[in-house]
């Protein structure tokens, strides 16, 4: 009895002594987490942080991208950091700070892993942000939240879509626009310079019960007039009074067509306006393939360019393509294209019908349909395989046949 | 400290053999006597054997048990200290402990007095430790630093289980194995303990250490 159980001991102390030698893997906990939040809903926040910088360093952290969160390090040699914040606003950069103090301790690990530091008792000590609060005051050796940063939410904040119209979808597609800029009638900012996007964030004036913006685009410029009520409040005692902005009404005498699809301003921003294209009804799909018939299948065809004969525009020059998409004359019942191709220059004349149509209640146009081949100068006859165009176009109204 | 377990195997099957030789007989007292019936002091072989053989090491233990019936108090007191070197670092740290405590003993009616025993230690420790070295930030830069920790102390308890056999007239063989736990310090604010004299080296993601002491003593009766 008395044997085994020394025995036991006896092994179980050499099993554990085998035991002792530390990971040296990642041994300080100096680095801060940071989580941001919105007080409203405590759910994360995405912030466009531009940089973050540390006192006594002159490394920049987190520079230029999107976040939920950041990791920061302190130094181990001192007892307190303040971080600057670079955050992007709407109205330009954005600085805010936060310095807390630590404690920081040293241990010696090993001969192997030589010291480590140890990190605790987190103390907020000062900031310039809506909300801080801490979360942990003890960084672990994974990174997790110590400090949870909240913002107050965005009152003025509206959002913009510009939409395509199709010929029966009433919302549309999201669309690129091309911007030199957006001004409004209450700042002399000029928001999103040289920009491309399809929606756009708008701050409305608190002072005042209606904006009109005007965009610049590179093809010419358009107004827009938000017009909508202002309600003074405290929902978040940490915020404040603020103005929040409620039944948004949109106009415009240049846009085709623009809804309010949300009266009230929302945080994260949603679409409050769509602004919508009307769609374009005289465009047809031309197909180039091998033979006639389904059996026939689409070919490339070098193309030095296509005309028409009621405009000087060139459509596809030096391109070599497989289809094209032309524009019909909707103020005619009858149109003439000129493809020239590498062996020369070839006609081909479309007769149609015209009916006019109101689309989507604002947009007129000629519904055209009864396409037929009036003329053709390909050895083959083009088939007419789709009579009536739509948009956006997906459906191959005519196949000219080019033999291989 | 393998050596030290093959040696500690040996010589607890040697106090076996002894004991094995001879007649077991009953113990007829059956009254609880609680008059001390002996003494045993010795030392821990495991301190000197290191002191002698580690160069970073110096140390010793003394030990001293009262045999109260089945009960063993125990006090245990020691000194030692480290000189560590990591690449870019020196560590050294020195202090002196005492362990106080009590055993039962589960084979109190053994013929020949052999002990098997479970029992609990308090343990303190009055120590000084520093540490020298480079420390390299990849964002605040290098910079040697040196800390120091005076007159720090520390505590911790300690499950203790083990065997004592007697080798020869009074002397007497025995292991204690220690399972210590619960280790708190004070006047550590710069510094935490990598080794606290007494208790060992202080994993802080662990919170316990095993320790073991191999002892050589003289049993003196008291009765």
């Amino acid at each position: 009895m008395i044997r085994k159980v020394a025995l036991y001991a006896i092994f179980a102390l050499l099993a554990l002594s085998c035991l002792d030698e530390p990971d040296c893997y990642n041994l300080n906990n100096n680095v801060i987490g940071i989580a941001f939040r919105k007080i409203a809903d405590n759910k994360a926040d995405t912030v466009a942080i531009i940089g973050i910088t540390v006192n006594g360093s002159d490394s920049l952290f987190h520079e230029t991208k999107l976040a939920t969160g950041v990791e920061l390090p302190v130094n181990v040699l001192d007892d307190e950091v303040e971080f600057v914040f670079q955050l992007a606003g709407l109205d330009g950069p954005i600085t805010r700070t936060l310095r807390t103090s630590y404690k920081s301790r040293i241990q010696f690990v090993s001969e192997d892993c030589g010291e480590r530091f140890i990190i605790s008792d987190l103390r907020l000590e000062d900031h310039d942000f809506d909300s801080v609060r801490l979360v942990n005051d003890q960084p672990g050796r994974e990174v997790t939240p110590n400090y949870g940063i909240y913002r107050c939410p965005i009152t003025n904040r509206m959002k913009i879509s510009f939409r395509q119209l199709g010929t029966v979808d009433s919302v549309g597609a999201a669309m690129d626009v091309f911007l030199d800029g957006i001004s409004s009638d209450f700042s002399a900012l000029v928001l999103y310079p040289d920009d491309t996007a399809s929606s756009f964030l708008l701050p409305l004036n608190p002072a005042s019960t209606s904006v009109t913006y005007n965009f610049d685009f590179k093809e010419g410029e358009a107004d827009l007039v938000v017009d909508y009520r202002t309600v003074n409040t405290t929902r978040y005692s940490v915020c404040g009074s603020q103005t929040f902005f409620t039944d948004l009404f949109a106009s415009s005498a240049v846009f085709d067509k623009v809804r309010v699809v949300r009266d009230s301003i929302r945080d994260p921003a949603v679409t409050n306006v769509l602004i919508q294209r009307c769609p374009d009804t005289n465009f047809i799909k031309i197909d180039f393939v091998n033979q006639a018939g389904e059996a026939g299948r689409r070919k490339v065809v070098a193309l030095n360019g296509i005309t028409t004969d009621y405009s000087a525009e060139v459509f596809y020059e030096d391109e070599s393509v497989s289809s094209v998409i032309l524009p019909l004359n909707d103020q005619a019942d009858a149109t003439r294209f000129t493809f020239d191709l590498e062996s020369g220059p070839v006609d081909l004349e479309i007769a149609y019908t015209r009916t006019a149509v109101t689309l989507h209640k604002v947009c007129e146009r000629f519904a055209i349909s009864g396409l037929s081949i009036v003329s053709s100068g390909f050895a083959t006859t083009p088939e007419v395989r789709e009579d009536e165009t739509e948009f956006p176009v997906n459906k191959t109204n005519i196949a000219i046949i080019i033999p291989d | 400290m393998r050596s030290l377990f093959l040696i500690s195997i040996l010589l607890f099957c040697a106090g076996l053999t002894v004991s094995a030789q001879e007649k077991k007989k009953r113990d007829s007292v059956t009254v609880r006597d609680f008059i001390p019936k002996a003494i045993r002091v010795g030392g821990d072989v495991v301190a000197l054997v290191r002191s002698q053989y580690e160069d970073s090491y110096s140390g010793w233990e003394m030990n001293a048990e009262v045999d109260i019936h089945r009960y063993i108090l125990a006090f245990e007191t020691g000194n030692w200290q480290l000189d560590l070197n990591s690449e870019d670092g020196l560590y050294a740290n020195k202090g002196t402990y005492f362990r106080i405590g009590a055993d039962v003993n589960f084979i109190p009616r053994n013929p020949q007095g052999n002990i098997l025993f479970l029992g609990a230690r308090y343990g303190r420790s009055i120590f000084s430790e520093s540490l020298t070295t480079m420390v390299s930030d990849p964002v605040w830069g290098d910079q040697e630093v040196q800390y120091n920790t005076d007159d720090a102390n520390g505590r911790w308890f300690e499950v203790t289980g083990g065997l004592r056999v007697r080798l020869w007239k009074i002397v007497w063989l025995g292991y204690t194995a220690r399972y210590k736990f619960g280790l708190a310090t004070n006047g550590t604010d710069t510094m935490e303990p990598h080794d606290v004299p007494g208790y060992g080296t202080n994993d802080s993601e662990k919170d316990s250490t095993w320790g073991f002491s191999y002892l050589v003593m003289i049993r003196l009766p008291l009765r």
